[in-house]
């Protein structure tokens, strides 16, 4: 293990926000996602970050593992419906600025009909910023296959929204 | 993989996003959206939902930390944790600092390519706005030479360096929802300032700042920026989101305006 406890917690510290980001992505609300975090800041300090790893690059990865294995089993993650959506819209008079809000809402839960592996892929470069290749790396897939799940997963957010 | 019938996949448009085509291929798009509307339609659509994606998490992100991820991050108690090393963790981003520090740091990074006098006002950006994005910078006309040159005759997406040694692009074009042309651009003074981003628009006859953010990283690991977002730019994210009006406007639309001296028809 590269860091001791107390730099592992200070750099999870100063990740937390990129971590509780692309969780809440991955799992379509801030309380699965914050849970999902949690699970991923325990995970960290259980197991240490390798010594040639990129911090960030390794938390997102073991980020994604524990969705993919423990909470994508127990079913535990949000879906906004469309029920959802039409009391967002109930909610909001039609100005401008809580427009944008409802249809930022919109497309959040349009990504949560997406497949898993494009959600992940575009929660990496769209939400996440990671270039090709460090999501390629995170998710240990070709660079290939990254540029043509995020293609997919683009055209279906726009022909669901 | 859907073709378009100027020969542009899916996989280009959506790589033309994220700045990873090569220029020609970019142009290509660029061309192809200038022809098919719906092409131009469905690209905007695009930019609209990564910024969109951005932003929703981002405030997702934001709400307080579970008290559950707290402790287990708290330090061990035997060791004495210095009151700066508490701050760091609590603001763990630009974002996260008070807002008239942020505003200070950008006054600071934009010292460094002389734009000159900045006064700043405090304004919601609405109820969209997360809790620490309550800024907007409203500047004086630019006064920066370079900046105003890369504002009036730059096409978007390829990056120039000032004389002082600085690289700046200019990420997107729009149209403003009151009727002004708006330029969303990123500047990275170098090694020892800190990189930022600012949209800009055309008004009395000059370029005028309307927001700047600090940003953590301004070009990508292939030396460009990305082609239609930034890094990180929560703050002009927003702005962009409930201000533009119409689609992006790029390829020979934008050639158009910078021969016209982004004149109004």
């Amino acid at each position: 293990m590269n860091l001791g406890e107390e730099q592992l917690k200070r750099a999870i510290s100063e990740h937390l926000e990129p971590l509780r980001r692309f969780s809440a992505a991955l799992t379509g609300s801030a309380a699965d996602g914050d849970d999902l975090a949690q699970g991923t800041v325990e995970r960290l300090l259980e197991k240490g970050v390798p010594r040639d790893a990129t911090f960030a690059a390794w938390m997102y990865r073991v980020c994604r593992n524990l969705w993919i294995d423990e909470f994508r089993k127990h079913a535990r993650m949000t879906t906004p419906g469309q029920e959802g959506l039409e009391r967002r819209m109930d909610h909001h008079d039609g100005e401008r600025a809580a427009m944008t809000m409802m249809r930022m809402g919109e497309v959040g839960a349009a990504m949560q009909r997406l497949e898993i592996d494009q959600r992940e892929v575009l929660a990496l470069v769209a939400i996440e910023e990671c270039s090709y290749r460090e999501a390629a790396e995170i998710l240990d897939i070709p660079i290939g296959t990254v540029m043509s799940r995020l293609a997919r997963a683009r055209k279906r957010l726009v022909e669901m929204t | 993989m859907n073709t378009t019938e100027h020969g542009v996949t899916d996989q280009m448009i959506s790589a033309y996003l994220d700045g990873a085509l090569d220029e020609g291929e970019a142009r290509m798009v660029e061309r192809a959206a200038e022809d098919d509307p719906r092409l131009a339609r469905r690209l905007a659509q695009m930019v609209r939902n990564d910024r969109m994606l951005r932003r929703h998490f981002q405030s997702l992100a934001r709400e307080p930390v579970p008290e559950a991820i707290n402790a287990l991050l708290e330090p061990s108690p035997e060791i004495a944790r210095p009151w700066w090393r508490k701050l760091a963790t609590s603001a763990s981003g630009w974002a996260a600092l008070p807002a008239p520090l942020q505003m200070a740091g950008a006054v600071a990074a934009l010292a460094v390519v002389g734009i000159g006098v900045w006064t700043f006002l405090e304004q919601g950006l609405g109820p969209s706005a997360g809790r620490h994005d309550s800024v907007v910078a409203r500047a004086l006309p630019s006064t920066n030479a370079d900046l105003s040159g890369l504002l009036d005759r730059q096409a978007s997406g390829e990056a120039v360096a000032f004389g002082d040694g600085a690289l700046a692009i200019v990420d997107m074009s729009f149209e403003h929802a009151q009727g002004r042309y708006c330029r969303q651009y990123r500047v990275a003074p170098g090694a020892e300032s800190p990189s930022f981003a600012a949209v800009a628009c055309r008004f009395d006859g000059n370029w005028h700042e309307v927001l700047v953010e600090r940003i953590d990283a301004a070009i990508g690991e292939s030396g460009h920026f990305h082609a239609a977002s930034g890094p990180g730019s929560a703050l002009i994210d927003g702005y962009i989101l409930e201000h533009m009006s119409g689609d992006v406007i790029v390829g020979d639309s934008e050639a158009s305006l910078i021969r016209e001296d982004w004149s109004k028809p």
